[in-house]
């Protein structure tokens, strides 16, 4: 592990020097009651040229709107009340529309956080990217089309002449925000604004849009205004922070500074909640487990067309050859990226999904071919906690119902005693009294998200799959799920097989961690040998890709680790995929088999380079 | 949300015409001014006075009595045919848009197939088979009407049966039809209201259509539609036989369509927040 220094910001910061300077800012939200509501208020920063300054906050903060003001793209029911946007000598708060448009997208380019959306899906690439070129500086499309090139050379298109001929879904996500970082650096801004560009990616890709991203505007002397939640984040590619919670200025200062010694609570308390590694005490596990899952295959038809039932469906496989074991008591973490599997396994253990090959023993039980009253049984004692707080709940249901139906298929229970169990345990997940008789509607996400957990556990089960329970949550919010979810197993003994793709959250709960690629598991042992001796390729990438923001031993404040590199190449054998979409050849010598690399801690490799491998590592 | 939709003035308007077409219609079982079926060939074609508010029609009955009757027979009819489609319709959709297979798509290559067939024209088909009678009327238009609810319900589901709280039921074991019941189908209410009031309308209409071609309710019985096609011989002599139906049919179209229109932007999350 080793600390990070970050470039420091540069000296001279005084306003005439800035790119932009935002001066005693006031944002308000007209309300249907004919109300104004601030939801910005007295904002006062300014970004010198090639500067990276964050927003940070939490949903609600006003970030986004604050950044949005700026090129003045607020929803009609939002708009600047006092200050001013200084920009060149000009007030963009007022600034009449023709002036501001030749403004957008020109000198003040912006990226936005989807990148599935942001691009027009009819139109080619290289349409959408010569765009601006044309418009604004008046190029030939010939011309425009050459500086497109260059800059998707430099965003690390690989063929980017095939690039612009190509249409945006034929792109990943990653690949798309690259192009979108291209097409709006083309324009060689002063400043960029980039709305959260990299939550919807997972944790390499992040990584690697955001090394670019950071590249790009350093060389050019572009000026980032950063908008995001992820502190980790912000705290590796940000030289200043400003710190934002329901509108009102916390704390800014450089990051470095503000991480190190934060002044504010609000700032203290946002560090405080991100998930740290602590020690557990927790017994090997040892005997026989809970679920034991052997060579689980999962496939999943791609739909077919209307007329065509006999025809046999494609299919795409999700799961491929998965062991895992879970012990009572135990929370196994399976992290992964999106697509991987994760969610997969997770849903055929609830049996939402069927398998196609394997078997899932439950104390001893193979319930993929049991009697239908066994399965009852069984559903009783696993349950699951969902991702999204806002559809897990029945909007029509008072929370009382919604946790009573848990109980549902519990024989020689009276409805009085179910609803009575379920009061109980909505106190027990901290929504006491007056909460049994309120409405989804009425709770905030993290509330939501207790309710999900009452009806996951009121029938006592033995494990519970966690689907990336605390992923929609706000850092704050998700401590306090967090510190229930282990309070909850410390009290009842349940199992969790946590899924998710947030190593910091794996880091603070999970005693055993399981890393899967594409429907393999990839490398599986204890919290420990993974995050201090990770042996696959796969597992150091993503661990690197993760920023961490840790406290400082012995002191009040923090300060940015990343996961140091190992010294050696990765060792040859290991089952590893590129990152593009070519499998490393390795899997064309047959499936992996798991190697012992530590007690309890095992990594996929390819079947013939296994035993040499052994010593090697 | 009853007040709040009564806010708008859209609906205001709908609900008074809806009102008194509602009135019309049971006046038109229990009370009418004169018996609407019995002719009186001493006051033919009389026009609009305090006798006879909307004067008689070419075999001396009063015009204002029809029209009351007339309201009772489209508003049962078109009731009707609003309760049957919305029933069977609402089921058909709800199973084939929770459960997935073979037997679904071949129900809803059935209900596409209906669906393709111009209304009207399958209606004149299934009166020819039940012949012309209020039964047959709400036979024919409930029959053209189940494909539009079955579809849409079956949409409403289709997207509802992902929702993570449908999972949660069938993770507790639950069984399927319990939670398409208790758990998909009710969050689907709110479009089928809506649907249902704009099919009201369009039953309305349709029932006058097919009264107007003579294939409704059987004369003497009188319908809005039959009116409005008798009225044809005599209206340079006696237009009010004309105006009378024609505003009728008009105005609760109106009313139903306005109340509708409010209806769906109350519903409609997308339209709310707008200032």
């Amino acid at each position: 592990m080793a600390a990070v220094t970050l470039p420091s910001a540069s000296s001279s910061k005084s306003v005439n020097d800035a790119v932009l300077a935002i001066e005693h800012l006031d944002i308000g939200l007209r309300t249907a009651d004919g109300e104004t509501k601030r939801i910005v208020v007295d904002a006062n920063f300014s970004i010198a040229p090639g500067e990276t300054l964050a927003l940070v906050g939490e949903s609600g903060s006003g970030k986004t709107m604050l950044a949005r003001a700026i090129l003045r793209l607020l929803p009609p029911n939002i708009r600047v009340l006092n200050g001013a946007i200084r920009y060149a000598g000009d007030d963009l708060a007022h600034l009449d529309a023709a002036r501001l448009r030749a403004l957008r997208g020109n000198a003040i380019g912006m990226v936005f956080q989807e990148p599935m959306v942001s691009l027009n899906p009819a139109l080619r690439i290289g349409v959408q990217m010569t765009e601006a070129l044309r418009l604004h500086r008046g190029l030939r499309y010939d011309d425009a089309r050459k500086r497109c090139l260059d800059l998707l050379e430099r965003v690390r298109i690989a063929d980017p002449v095939a690039c612009l001929n190509a249409y945006p879904h034929q792109f990943s996500g990653g690949m798309r925000q690259r192009i979108m970082l291209a097409s709006t650096l083309a324009m060689q801004p002063k400043l960029l604004i980039a709305d959260e560009p990299t939550t919807a990616l997972d944790a390499i890709v992040r990584k690697e849009v955001m090394d670019i991203m950071a590249q790009l505007t350093r060389e050019m002397g572009t000026a980032v205004l950063l908008v995001s939640h992820d502190l980790g984040m912000v705290a590796r590619y940000a030289q200043r922070v400003v710190v934002l919670c329901r509108g009102e200025t916390m704390e800014t200062g450089e990051t470095r500074h503000v991480i190190a010694d934060p002044q504010h609570e609000y700032t203290r308390k946002l560090l405080a909640s991100l998930p740290a590694r602590v020690e557990r005490a927790r017994p090997a596990p040892d005997g026989a487990a809970l679920v034991e899952i052997r060579d689980l295959d999962v496939d999943f038809g791609k739909p077919s067309s209307l007329l065509a039932f006999w025809r046999k469906r494609e299919t795409f496989r999700a799961v491929r050859g998965a062991n895992l074991d879970l012990h009572v008591g135990e929370t196994l973490a399976v992290v992964g990226e999106s697509g991987s599997g994760k969610t997969t396994i997770g849903r055929a253990l609830v049996r939402l999904v069927r398998e196609s090959g394997g078997s899932i023993r439950f104390e001893g039980r193979d319930i993929t071919a049991c009697s239908k009253r066994d399965l009852e049984a069984y559903r009783l004692k696993s349950q699951m906690v969902f991702q999204d707080p806002y559809s897990s709940l029945d909007p029509r249901m008072r929370l009382v119902d919604i946790v009573a139906e848990g109980l549902r298929r519990m024989p020689d229970l009276s409805k009085q005693a179910r609803r009575a169990r379920a009061s109980a345990m909505l106190a027990e997940v901290g929504l006491p009294g007056d909460f049994v008789e309120r409405f989804p509607h009425e709770l905030s996400g993290g509330q939501r998200q207790r309710v999900c957990i009452a009806r996951a556990i009121v029938a006592g089960p033995c494990f519970l799959v966690a689907d990336e329970a605390v992923s929609a949550l706000d850092v704050t919010v998700q401590k306090q799920v967090l510190a229930l979810l282990e309070g909850l197993q410390k009290k009842f003994g349940f199992a969790y097989l946590f899924i998710t793709h947030d190593l910091g959250v794996v880091e603070q709960i999970a005693d055993r961690v399981a890393v899967i690629y594409r429907g393999r598991i990839l490398e599986i042992g204890p919290r420990d040998a993974i995050f201090g001796d990770a042996r696959h390729p796969y597992t150091l990438r993503l661990l690197q890709a993760t920023p961490r923001i840790r406290r400082i031993e012995g002191g009040a404040g923090y300060r940015l680790e990343q996961h140091a590199s190992r010294a050696q190449p990765p060792p040859a054998g290991y089952v590893y995929f590129n990152h593009g979409s070519i499998p490393d050849q390795a899997l064309s010598e047959g499936e992996p088999v798991m190697l012992a690399v530590g007690p309890n801690h095992y990594a996929a490799c390819a079947a013939s380079a296994a035993p040499t491998n052994k010593e090697s590592s | 949300m009853r007040s709040r939709l009564l806010r708008r003035p859209n609906a205001k308007i709908g609900a008074v015409l809806i009102a008194v077409m509602l009135v019309a219609a049971v006046f038109g079982v229990m009370y009418t001014p004169y018996d609407p079926i019995i002719n009186n060939l001493h006051a033919r074609l009389v026009a609009p006075s305090g006798q006879h508010w909307l004067g008689t029609d070419e075999w001396g009955r009063d015009v204002f009595s029809r029209l009351l009757n007339g309201a009772s027979v489209s508003v049962f009819v078109s009731f009707s045919t609003v309760l049957v489609s919305v029933a069977i319709g609402a089921l058909v959709g709800a199973l084939t848009g929770y459960f997935s297979g073979w037997p679904s798509r071949f129900v809803m290559l059935f209900i596409d197939a209906l669906l393709a067939f111009p209304s009207l024209i399958m209606a004149l088909g299934v009166i020819a088979v039940f012949g012309a009678s209020s039964t047959g009327v709400i036979i024919a238009l409930s029959l053209t009407y189940i494909p539009a609810v079955a579809r849409v319900v079956r949409a409403n589901v289709l997207s509802l049966r992902e929702k993570e709280y449908v999972e949660a039921s069938r993770v507790m074991g639950n069984a399927e039809l319990y939670t398409m019941l208790r758990h998909a189908l009710p969050n689907a209410v709110a479009p089928i209201i809506v649907l249902a009031t704009a099919l009201f309308g369009w039953a309305l209409l349709a029932e006058s259509a097919l009264s107007f071609l003579g294939l409704g309710v059987p004369p003497p019985a009188s319908s809005w539609g039959g009116m409005l096609a008798d009225s044809r011989n005599y209206v340079e002599q006696a237009p009010w036989l004309a105006i009378a139906p024609g505003l009728a049919i008009s105005l609760s179209l109106l009313g139903v369509n306005l109340f509708g229109d409010a209806l769906r932007d109350e519903f409609d999350p997308h339209m709310k927040n707008l200032v």
